[in-house]
Formats: C-alpha cells, structure tokens, sequence
C-alpha cells in the first residue's frame, strides 16, 4: 500500500511540482539565451529590459521550486490528513504510518529532484548563454570530477546524510506541528508555540544524552577513537545521529497525535 | 448470526460534553437501518467512531469482532457528510484511487453508474455542482462489496430527485449479505427503504425496533413515532 499511496501522493503534489519546474527550465533557457545576445550587443534598449526581466523572472523560478514546492507539500500533508480530504484518506485500509512515510519519503524525493534540477537549469543558461562552450565540457566535467576527488566518498555520504536527515526534520516538524495544533479546538497559536519550546528543549536533551554517550565512549569501538578525544574527532557523526533520532522523536509526535486525536470532530 | 456493528458501553465526550452516553447497539448482517435523531444527538459521532476517526472515551466498538483499524476500513465503505474527494481529481483518477486501495472496488458497477448519471470521466470534481460531488461520491461509495456501509446524512441537503437517485442507488448497489446503516434526519424520505431503525437522542439510545415492528406494534410510521418521541 506504501507504493500505491506515494504514487498518488506524486500525482496529487505534482500538479503544481512539475509545472513550476517545467517553467524554471524553460526560464533556464530563455535566459541563457537573452545573455547570448547582449554579449553580441551591449546597447541597452528595451530588448535588453525585456531580457532583464526574463533573468529575474528565471531567479524568481529557481526560489519558486525550491520555496514554492515545500509549501506546496505542507499544504497537501494539512488538507490531505487533516481536513476534509483527511475522512478519505484515514478510512482507507492503511496505517498512520504507511500514510506518513508516504509523504516524507516523496516529500525527499521533491527535496532532491528540485536541487538536481536546479543544477540542471544552471547547467543550461551557461552552456546556452555560451559562457562555456560544448567543446569545452569535457574540460568542465574534469574541474567537476577533480572537485569531487578531493573529498572522500565518506565526506559525501556524511553530507548527504545529513540532507537527508536535516530536510526529513524540517519536514517533520511541520508536520507535527500541524497535527499537534489540529488537535485543539481552541488557542491552536499558543499550543503552536508551546509545541516548539517543547521540541526545542527535548533537542538539547537528545543532544546533551548523545554528547554524554560518545563522550564516555560509547561509539568508540564502531566509529574509533584517538588521543584528541572520540567527540572532537567524531562531530559528524555525532551530529548524524543526534538529527536522526531528533526525526525519529518528531515522528512519533505526529504520529501520536494523527492516531490518538484524530481531530475530525 | 454475528453482529457486524456492536457497541458495548460507547462512550464518547468532547471536552465536557457527552456526545454518546454508555449506549450499547448490535447490528445483524443484511438489513437496512436508519440512525435517526435531530441534530446533535450523537448519529455522526457513532459513525466516525465506527470509522476510526473518532476513539472512544470509554467502553468499545467492533466491527465484525475487531475494533476499528486498517483490516475493518477494509470492510466498510464509509460516506462521509461531506465532499472528502480531493476537488482536483477527476472522475476517473477518483475511480482509480478507489481501486487501487480497494480489493472489494466494482470498477465496472462505478463506470456504469457514472455513465447513467452523465459524467464525463474527465471531469475535474472541483468543476461539479454540490449535487454531482455528492453522487459521484455515493457511487463510489456504494460500488465497493462491502460487508458495511456507514452512509452519513447521504440525503442531507440535496433535492427531492437526488435524493430519490441515492435511495435508489442505495437499494440496487448493497448486497443481501451487507449491512447498510444510513445517518439522517428525514424519515419520510428514507422510511420505505428501511428494515430497522434506530432513535437517538442526545447521545443516547430511545429506541431500536425494526421497521415492521414500530408500525404493527404501535400503529405509527416511523417518521409519526419519531415526531411523537421527538416533539419539542
């Protein structure tokens, strides 16, 4: 079922997901475009407003799909679970948990579709605009690859890790927070604000038990240690498993919520 | 027979107020029952309990034995009293969700419903009248075999042809085994299709009798016994 609800859930978020990508490529290359030809032309004229304008209009996609989308699955997790689309969506033989992993996980696949599309789009008005030739891509695609290798693939794993588990927190923290502050009648604001003092101060304690942890050496037989300590020389790590049980702590708040006051009074 | 809905003790509050007051109720397989009491007397409450939507403040609901979880959604088809379809879905995106999340979805009795009432398959539900949501939704509704349907107020503010459409579709979609339990307010209109009926009264029950019983036994109609029991 988890399959069949994220198919939907893409169909439901991507009426408005892919137009607003589709536009920013399309944006991506027009303005690549209007470059191309003012360097041909440097006289300021109303083309060149007009060309002016289409680079803005291009900026303004680019925030649009990675501002517009998020608020465009907040909306969807809010009407979708609770309002009235929430009497459909929570009599149908799943569990709260398949309909909240369906959201979060399309919701990731958003996060990142949005930001390689991004490069994509970045990609095109530099090629387009002929900043960088095609003849000389290879020569790009070596400053690219040299600027890779000089990280190592655990680097990358940890950063990516941490992308995921940053988005997935934020993701969640509305999510709670919309189905915390559903579940009151009255004062939804005050019970908004109480909720992230709350959160905020189980975070520190997650994360003093977690310093505590590793700092007694704990992790030391799975992550190693050395004479300069296993929490200096172990921050990302520590700082990996501190977001992701902060996204597990968030997600059994909603959870909790969702399941025991289903607010559809 | 096993009952198909039992409440034992059910009781639920909303803050302060009792909604449904300790009320015990067992529906049997295969009739036709009216939920029927003025507004606010707790006949929506019931059904969002039987539904999941709602917990119990006390006491317990079962459907089939078990109490309301992922495998009883499986097995009731619920309406709710008020247009839950996403508004941008199409008649058939709605037909293909249904079917895809239910194993019991008659996907040719909804094609053939639709395509009486004149519904394009295109149509986005957001472009419908009030009266075509509410159809498309009933028929979605009532094209699934389920073993219980929990229809609230399906004729609640619709006209007298629509209505007559619902109660129609109600009686030619449901099986012989299934159990219909149909929220509302006005008897006359649904008062021949009914086998039982059950009278509520803030949150608790006045009255279960079937049908054939109210008018042999007490000479009335429903809708006289339920202006007598109800009168202000």
């Amino acid at each position: 079922m988890l399959g069949k609800l994220m198919k939907h859930e893409f169909r439901a978020t991507g009426r408005i997901g892919l137009p607003l990508c589709g536009i920013m490529m399309a944006l991506s290359v027009v303005a690549g475009m209007v470059i191309r030809l003012w360097s041909d032309n440097l006289e300021y004229g109303w083309r060149e407003q007009a060309g002016s304008i289409i680079i803005f209009l291009y900026g303004l996609s680019v925030f649009a799909v990675g501002i517009g989308i998020f608020i465009v699955l907040m909306q969807h997790y809010k009407r979708n679970l609770l309002g009235d689309e929430g009497y459909l969506m929570r009599t149908l033989p799943v569990n709260i948990h398949e309909l909240l992993l369906s959201k979060l996980f399309v919701a990731l696949l958003w996060y990142i579709a949005s930001i390689l599309l991004t490069m994509l789009s970045g990609l095109v008005v530099v090629f387009i605009s002929g900043e960088v030739k095609l003849s000389e891509f290879g020569g790009l695609m070596d400053v690219i690859r040299d600027g890779l290798a000089s990280t190592d693939a655990y680097t990358w794993l940890c950063a990516f890790l941490a992308y995921i588990g940053g988005m997935s927190l934020l993701t969640l923290l509305f999510y709670a927070d919309y189905a915390m502050t559903q579940s009151f009648s009255k004062h939804k604001v005050l019970y908004s604000v109480i909720f992230v003092v709350v959160f905020i101060v189980l975070l520190r304690l997650v994360f003093w038990f977690n310093s505590a942890l590793v700092a007694s050496g704990f992790g030391a037989p799975y992550f190693g240690s050395n004479e300069s300590g296993v929490y200096v020389s172990h921050g990302a790590e520590v700082g990996l498993i501190e977001l992701y049980l902060s996204c597990v702590l968030v997600y059994f708040i909603t959870w909790a919520f969702l399941k025991y006051k289903p607010n559809l009074e | 027979m096993s009952n198909i809905l039992e409440c034992k003790a059910l009781t639920k509050r909303y803050g302060g107020k009792e909604a449904l007051s300790a009320i015990d109720l067992s529906l049997e397989p295969g009739r036709i029952v009216g939920l029927l009491g003025p507004n606010g007397s707790g006949k929506t409450t019931l059904i969002k309990l039987a539904c999941g939507l709602l917990t119990p403040t006390a006491g317990g609901i079962y459907i089939n034995g078990e109490a309301p979880s992922k495998a009883t959604n499986a097995i009731v088809s619920y309406l709710p009293e008020r247009i839950a379809l996403p508004l941008w879905m199409t008649t058939q995106q709605a037909m293909d969700f249904y079917g895809d999340f239910y194993a019991d979805f008659r996907r040719d009795a909804a094609e053939d419903m639709v395509s009486r009432l004149g519904l394009e398959l295109r149509q986005t539900i957001k472009t419908m009248s009030k009266g075509t949501r509410e159809k498309l939704q009933l028929i979605l509704t009532m094209s699934r075999a389920a073993r219980l349907y929990l229809l609230d107020e399906p004729i609640g503010g619709v006209d007298p042809a629509t209505r007559d459409y619902i109660l129609k579709t109600i009686l030619t979609n449901y099986s012989e085994e299934s159990t219909v339990l149909i929220s509302t307010h006005l008897i006359s209109d649904v008062e021949h299709v009914l086998d039982e009926a059950v009278f509520l009264r803030e949150g608790s029950i006045m009255l279960h009798e079937s049908v054939d019983t109210i008018r042999e036994e007490k000479g009335k109609s429903v809708d006289e016994l339920f202006r007598e029991v109800f009168a202000c």
